[in-house]
């Protein structure tokens, strides 16, 4: 009897050691095996260099370089690479067009430096930085995707299928951004003539709507914006510069969200809801 | 042994005479902008340089008024540029500047003013002068508040005559 009982725990000792090696070995087996992740943008072609144009040069005090030291005269036609720069003396402008999908016009007295121009078939990317100076920037909106930037040491302004203009004073560190709109420009399509409003869709006229277009109010931007460098002080101040009341006991932590809540403002007077209305196009 | 005393004398000498003094201290050198040695030098590259530079001369902001004036300095020596401002009434007869001291926010803004033909205030036109000069430039957004004293930077003056060049600009525009 009690020999009995010695092999049935034996066996049941057995038994459980076996169903626990059988189960270790299903999960080993039946685990999922790990899936390749997708990338959204596997389908898209890669985006290569290319290369920039000057269409149009007003003045006699333009110049470009590719290697930042030999600046040569800019004429109608020369490309620009990555990394080139143009520079404008008074009386001066120069247009650089990105395949026509977006047009930098740099105003008088100005430096500019293309510093990236990647693209494909259906986007583009174009990184512009002002030295110092104006520029005038219009960014098409609807045949390809666009990702424009101008860069600023103390603003970086990206737009996306609206007209806007940038200064940048070295010398006081401060930036001011431009809505241009009520330009005197028309755009002709299949419906007809019809005058240009900022964010439309320009097919072709976008250089003569930089040229016409008038500076309708400004933004200025002094200082370090980037909201992650703010400290309190630094919040204090800017939303003292934006027109808010700096308040004795004030809450750093409400300054920076006032001050966050008047650049959401800014954001959305340069592109109103995020996506500009494309306007009618053909 | 006394060679030896003599030597030690002439070494203790040589300490003294050293002293504590160490060596002074040399100044940062600030880059200038050669308006003559490599002959005429357009806007561009004027702008170019002095936005690099710490202070703006008195000399390359003439040299800078020409510019903005004509689209081009012709001259090679600052009294002929300052001769050729008076004649034109942008500077006034009884100034006298020094070509290599920083120039300051009243006479910048007194050119500028004069070249723009801006009518300016009351007391513009009663004590014209870099004082109130200054303050129609600073009415206009061109400078920012401070004293007419203050001497300029290189990339401030870059920046006030390039807002100076697109307000005439876009005024041109307007009136088209």
């Amino acid at each position: 009897m009690f020999e009995n009982k010695k092999n049935i725990t034996k066996r049941t000792v057995w038994m459980i050691a076996i169903g626990v090696c059988c189960l270790n070995i299903k999960v080993a087996f039946c685990q999922d095996k790990p899936q390749p992740v997708a990338d959204p943008n596997a389908s898209a072609a890669p985006q290569t260099q290319l290369e920039a144009e000057i269409t149009l040069v007003t003045g006699k005090h333009v110049q470009y370089t590719l290697d930042k030291v030999n600046w040569l005269p800019a004429k109608v036609g020369i490309k620009l690479p990555g990394d080139a720069s143009v520079r404008t003396g008074f009386a001066s402008t120069c247009e650089i067009s990105f395949r026509g999908h977006t047009v930098v016009r740099v105003e008088d007295l100005s430096s500019v430096r293309i510093a990236e121009y990647l693209g494909n078939e259906k986007q583009e990317t174009v990184r512009t930085n002002l030295q110092y100076g104006a520029v005038r920037c219009g960014v098409e909106e609807g045949r390809i995707k666009s990702d424009t930037t101008i860069s600023t040491p103390v603003a970086l302004l990206a737009i996306r299928g609206t007209v806007t203009q940038v200064e940048y004073d070295r010398g006081t560190a401060e930036c001011r951004l431009g809505v241009l709109s009520g330009g005197p420009a028309d755009a002709i399509s299949r419906r007809g003539r019809y005058p240009l409003q900022a964010g439309m869709n320009t097919n072709g006229q976008l250089n003569r709507y930089l040229q016409t277009a008038i500076t309708e109010r400004f933004v200025s931007v002094t200082g370090n914006v980037a909201l992650g460098g703010l400290t309190p002080d630094e919040a204090g101040v800017l939303a003292q510069l934006a027109g808010g009341s700096l308040l004795q006991g004030d809450d750093p932590t409400s300054l920076l969200d006032r001050v966050r809540d008047r650049l959401s403002i800014i954001r959305d007077i340069l592109c109103p809801g995020g996506e500009c209305d494309p306007g009618p196009s053909q | 042994m006394k060679w030896i005393t003599g030597l030690l004398i002439c070494c203790g000498g040589v300490v003294l005479l050293s002293g504590c003094q160490s060596n002074p201290p040399t100044e940062p050198e600030v880059a200038t902008v050669s308006l003559t040695k490599t002959g005429p030098m357009d806007a561009a590259e004027l702008a170019y340089q002095l936005s690099r530079k710490t202070w703006c001369t008195n000399d390359e902001a003439c040299s800078m008024m020409l510019h903005f004036l004509d689209g081009e300095d012709p001259f090679a020596a600052f009294e002929e540029r300052t001769d050729d401002l008076r004649q034109r009434g942008v500077m006034p007869e009884g100034w006298k500047l020094n070509a290599d001291e920083p120039v300051t926010k009243g006479t910048l803004a007194y050119m500028v003013c004069r070249a723009m033909e801006q009518p300016g205030g009351l007391m513009m036109h009663l004590l014209p002068g870099r004082r109130y000069a200054y303050r129609e430039a600073v009415e206009l957004n061109l400078m920012a508040k401070g004293s007419e004293n203050e001497p300029l930077t290189g990339p401030e003056v870059v920046g006030v005559m390039g807002r100076a060049s697109r307000m005439m600009n876009q005024n041109q525009q307007v009136v088209d």
